[in-house]
């Protein structure tokens, strides 16, 4: 595979774009992109209008909201169990942001160093997004039960002990979520960092090895440099999808034991289906939907600007 | 000399770890065909035990007529694929469409689109759950596979648009510009040019998406509720009682669930492989 | 120029006929029989050849019904049944069991139909009994019919496992005190296997074992309190802080301590409690009636035992009245849903029922000695319940209270997150949010 030269390839300038007719084609392209923003704003802006009404009401689910202005947020402020589900997701949200992208930068560098078997890591290292999170969920919440599940047993017989509960206790419960979240997406994270590195051409590479720099020193200034753009979006997306994430925690510990791993996500939904507030749940909801637009935007910013720079 | 040293051993550690890590990626798979070989008892207590251990390969059969009450794995088998099918046609068609033409417009124009799509990606499923179902009631499309089919277009459409807006920002223009000398409109440039070109990155990202609808189960299980129209996922969940679950046969049905996602990959990973290189994502 | 706009009306023209297909499609595939009358029923897939008997009697009664059952799952069942009662296109039939959220949403919103001539015509009242008809009704009205009643807290222990490791049984199938307790289980562990089985993360066992002590050690006043004092209307006169609750939160910590359970057992789920059980690794397990029918033959011998209160007082059974089917308002056939009600009540289905899926009869007159199908020992477990058995606790208060809140704070407990102080103020914390909320 050839890389296209960096040219053809760099992102459009103003100029090419003014090139073409702006007056007439802004109006059929409005129109072309219309069906896209009309899926947004039912989809999405409706749901999320009624989520705000919701959160400004109390609401059982079922029969009518009785309007309550800013309590629930008030109430919110004071309420433990809310800020330490928050807390709980930042944690597990950058925990598993920044274990990804470690991990997908590694692997991506040795493949794309040209390992022995690149071809064959490349199928094997994306199986893990392919199972369904459901499945996942309950092989490794049986897979690390102490003494029969497989993670002990491997480490029993590595000698380093085979009856660890590793969900039983609550300072770990959460780091056993993190580790399978970062298993699962580690796969799709190596396939994006590893297509940028293929962006970055040979000849960089061979004009600092002719400056003396070794693989080491070549991967630290020119590698990472170049893919920083990248690896910051994925690093921005996997937070956001781990924060989210519902799933997973709930398939793996139900938000147990206690409420050890009681992500936002786990307590909007005890919240609003198992003790019917779906005024509190809605007013947690949108508190971590602010929070995630705020870094979400402040992110990609972030990224836009460096890829100018760059 | 020492140059060359220094390479092999970052080889022989890069290889090790390589190693470990493919070895990570992949024994679960083979670990969960195995469980679903065994008892419900063995399952918990004697998950690795090969030798002299009591099989229960009927958990196979189990799964294939499925939990009482359903109507059978191959029903929830064609349910899944009618939800696959539609939901990726459109996400990909829909995304594809929407990415391409919001780089022709104006920076404004441009900007506000992908920061709704980002501002979408946002959104927890679990607050969309009520919503949805109180205007899948209002039109009477409840227990329709194809009508979660188009909830799912809309779900996995900010993913697509995202992933894919970045591939075509690095889109040649001189093709685009050679289109037009030829008196091609915007659109049919789209379908005769730029579409085909996109074949990689569009493979990749309905993969990915596909991945993510085959086994979605918070809004399926909600929006599907006669037996008759659910997905695997959710009728696999009805393997589990009030007191406790027939695991050996949820594993059987996970299984048969996974392989053919695991065969669908396995003849199209080059383009996912390539789809997601090419022309460089998220620039 | 041309081009363009001929492109443009072959886009109109295609997104035409997609819609007119996707129109069409919905059409056929969402067609209602005008003939025909459809009645759906929901069911727990346990009981569905009980509930499919049910089905055909009625089917049989009148010709061109047709009964379609759904299957609803435990999740389902106590959180979003709400919305789905409450809907307009709700079934005719749903599970609402009495002591889950959906039940009480569903009553404040008036979702539910008063079910008093079901009561009638079937002699619920008599056949209940008058604790269970009691706890059935809303402010003196019934909403609820019960189709299966279910005893639980009854431990199952491993007679080989005994035998092997020199613990005698208990006389009476009684745990005569802790202590007894403790040596069994130190003997045990000596032999090689584990205490007692409990699924820590199954999100209901901890609130069994809460439920067991509580009836065992609480005075009669407070316990009678703790079961009314969260209903409209009603004051707290004992709160949960007070040693009447705790010493029940207590016991399971001080059995903690002594190692009676299994390593790692406030992460396990249900399931593998069970299947520590049946591989013979753990030499007892908490359960009920519905174990032997569920885990039939082993290749040991089990029998069925009951554990210590906290002052060696015993404990009993627990009885579960809880397993309830109701009507929405919504049901477009209530007339048929009722008769279904009162066929499932009906002796013959209620027999059925037992033999074929090992549930208990919801009715007095169907006796479990009728039934030879439920097997010697739920006969044992039922007879002994008919003298002694107790109200739960969990069985009885709303979920967000009882079940699911103290569960999960017994887990918080017994990981060490909380002491027993900490989690009866938690308790009372809760009790006071939800009497705000709710009266």
């Amino acid at each position: 595979m050839t890389h296209a030269p960096i040219e053809l390839v760099a992102p459009q300038s103003a100029a090419i774009r003014r090139r073409t007719h702006p007056g007439r084609d802004s109006r059929s392209v409005l129109l072309l992109l219309s069906p896209a923003i009309a899926i947004l704003g039912i989809f999405f802006g409706v749901p999320i209008i009624d989520l705000v009404v919701t959160s400004l009401s109390s609401w059982s689910g079922v029969g009518d909201r009785t309007f309550v202005g800013a309590t629930n947020y008030v109430n919110l402020l004071g309420d433990s169990t809310a800020w330490s589900a928050l807390t709980r997701s930042v944690t597990l949200g950058l925990g598993t942001a920044i274990g990804i992208s470690i991990i997908a930068t590694l692997l991506a560098a040795l493949v794309s160093g040209g390992i022995a078997g690149s071809n064959i890591y490349r199928i094997v290292w994306f199986l893990p997004a392919i199972a369904p999170p459901s499945a996942v969920a309950v092989f490794w919440a049986l897979s690390v039960q102490p003494k029969s599940g497989v993670v002990n047993a491997v480490l029993g017989a590595v000698g380093l002990g085979d009856d660890h509960a590793w969900l039983a206790d609550p300072s770990t419960a959460l780091g056993v979520v993190i580790a399978v979240a970062m298993w699962q997406g580690a796969g799709f994270a190596f396939l994006i960092i590893l297509g940028a590195m293929e962006e970055v051409p040979v000849s960089t590479y061979e004009a600092a090895a002719i400056d003396g720099a070794g693989p080491i020193r070549q991967f630290f200034s020119i590698t990472l440099p170049l893919v920083r753009p990248v690896l910051a979006m994925i690093l921005l997306l996997e937070s956001i999808w781990a924060f989210n994430g519902f799933t997973l925690a709930w398939g793996m510990t139900q938000g147990g034991p206690g409420d050890a791993t009681t992500i936002l996500p786990v307590q909007v939904y005890k919240d609003a289906f198992q003790s019917g507030n779906f005024g509190t749940a809605a007013a947690i909801s949108v508190v971590g939907g602010v929070i995630l637009l705020a870094v979400g935007f402040v992110g990609h910013w972030l990224g836009s600007r460096t890829a100018v720079d760059a | 000399m020492s140059r060359r040293r220094t390479v092999r051993v970052t080889t022989a550690a890069g290889q090790l770890w390589a190693i470990l890590w493919s070895l990570l990626a992949a024994v679960p798979f083979v670990l969960i065909i195995l469980l679903a070989f065994k008892s419900n008892t063995d399952i918990f207590t004697n998950p690795l035990g090969i030798i002299g251990v009591e099989w229960s390969p009927q958990n196979f059969a189990e799964a294939w007529t499925g939990p009482p009450g359903g109507q059978g794995f191959a029903g929830y088998l064609l349910n899944s694929a009618v939800v696959v099918i539609v939901a990726i046609t459109g996400c990909v068609l829909l995304g594809a469409f929407t990415a391409y033409f919001a780089t022709l417009a104006s920076a404004r124009v441009r900007t506000a689109v992908i920061r709704g799509f980002l501002a979408a990606t946002t959104l927890p499923l679990i607050m969309l759950l009520i919503p949805y179902y109180t205007a899948f009631n209002a039109a009477d499309v409840l227990s329709q596979p194809w009508a979660l089919g188009v909830v799912y277009i809309a779900v996995c459409l900010p993913t697509c648009v995202l992933i894919l807006h970045s591939f075509y920002l690095g889109f040649p223009p001189e093709l685009r510009e050679a289109a037009a000398l030829d008196g091609l409109g915007i659109v049919r440039t789209f379908v005769a040019v730029v579409l085909p070109l996109s074949k990689g990155p569009i493979v990749a990202v309905a993969m990915v998406n596909g991945f993510f609808v085959w086994g979605e189960t918070q809004l399926a299980i909600v929006l599907l509720q006669s037996p008759e129209s659910r997905t695997i996922p959710v009728g696999l969940l009805d393997f589990q009682g009030q007191f406790g679950a027939n695991t050996g046969a949820i594993f059987a049905g996970l299984t048969m669930a996974t392989l053919p996602l695991i065969v669908v990959y396995l003849i199209f990973n080059r383009s996912i492989a390539k789809g997601v290189a090419l022309g460089g994502v998220f620039r | 120029m041309n081009h363009s706009s001929l492109t443009r009306r072959r886009i109109l023209f295609i997104a035409a006929l997609a819609s007119a297909a996707t129109l069409v499609l919905a059409g056929c595939t969402s067609s209602k029989s005008t003939t025909d009358t459809n009645l759906t029923v929901q069911a727990q897939a346990a009981q569905l050849p009980a509930f499919q008997y049910a089905a055909k009697l009625l089917e049989k009664k009148h010709p061109g019904l047709k009964v379609k059952l759904q299957t609803v799952t435990e999740q389902q069942e106590t959180t979003t049944n709400t919305q789905i009662l409450a809907s307009s296109n709700a079934p005719d039939v749903g599970i609402v069991k009495n002591n889950a959220q959906p039940y009480f949403d569903l009553m404040k919103a008036k979702k539910l139909i008063p079910l008093n001539d079901v009561w009638k015509s079937a002699n619920l009242e008599s056949r209940y009994g008058n604790t269970v008809a009691t706890s059935l009704k809303w402010n003196g009205t019934p909403y609820l019919t019960m189709f299966d009643t279910t005893y639980y807290n009854v431990v199952f222990y491993n007679k080989t496992a005994f035998a092997k490791a020199g613990v005698t049984a208990p006389a009476d199938h009684q745990i005569a005190s802790n202590d007894d307790l403790y040596s069994m289980v130190a003997k045990l562990k000596t032999a090689g296997y584990d205490g007692l089985a409990v699924g820590g993360n199954a999100g209901y066992q901890l609130g069994w074992l809460v439920d067991a002590q509580l009836q065992a050690n609480a005075p009669k006043a407070a316990f009678q309190d703790f079961l009314t004092s969260w209903q409209a209307g009603n004051r707290q006169k004992v709160k949960y802080t007070s040693s009447a609750f705790t010493d029940s939160l207590a016991q399971l910590s001080d059995w903690n301590k002594h190692g009676v359970f299994p390593a790692g057992f406030v992460a396990a789920s249900g399931d593998q409690a069970q299947a520590q059980f049946t591989s013979g690794t753990a030499a007892m397990m908490i359960g009920g009636n519905w174990i032997p029918s569920v885990i039939k033959t082993q290749k040991f011998d089990y029998d069925w035992l009951l554990l210590p209160g906290a002052k060696d007082t015993p404990t009993v059974p627990s009885l579960y009245a809880g397993d309830t089917l109701a009507i929405p308002t919504a049901s477009k056939n209530q007339g048929l849903a009722k008769e279904f009600l009162e066929t499932y009540q009906s002796d013959d289905v209620q027999k059925y029922a037992a033999g074929k899926v090992g549930s208990l009869p919801a009715v007095s007159t169907v006796k479990a000695a009728d039934v030879p199908g439920l097997g010697p020992i739920v006969q044992d477990i039922v007879g002994y319940a008919s003298k002694k058995v107790g109200i739960g606790w969990t069985s009885t208060l709303p979920g967000s209270l009882g079940q699911a809140f103290v569960d999960a704070e017994a887990q918080k407990l017994l990981s060490g997150q909380v002491t027993v102080e900490q989690a009866g103020k938690d308790q009372q914390q809760q009790f006071e949010t939800y009497k705000s909320q709710n009266g």
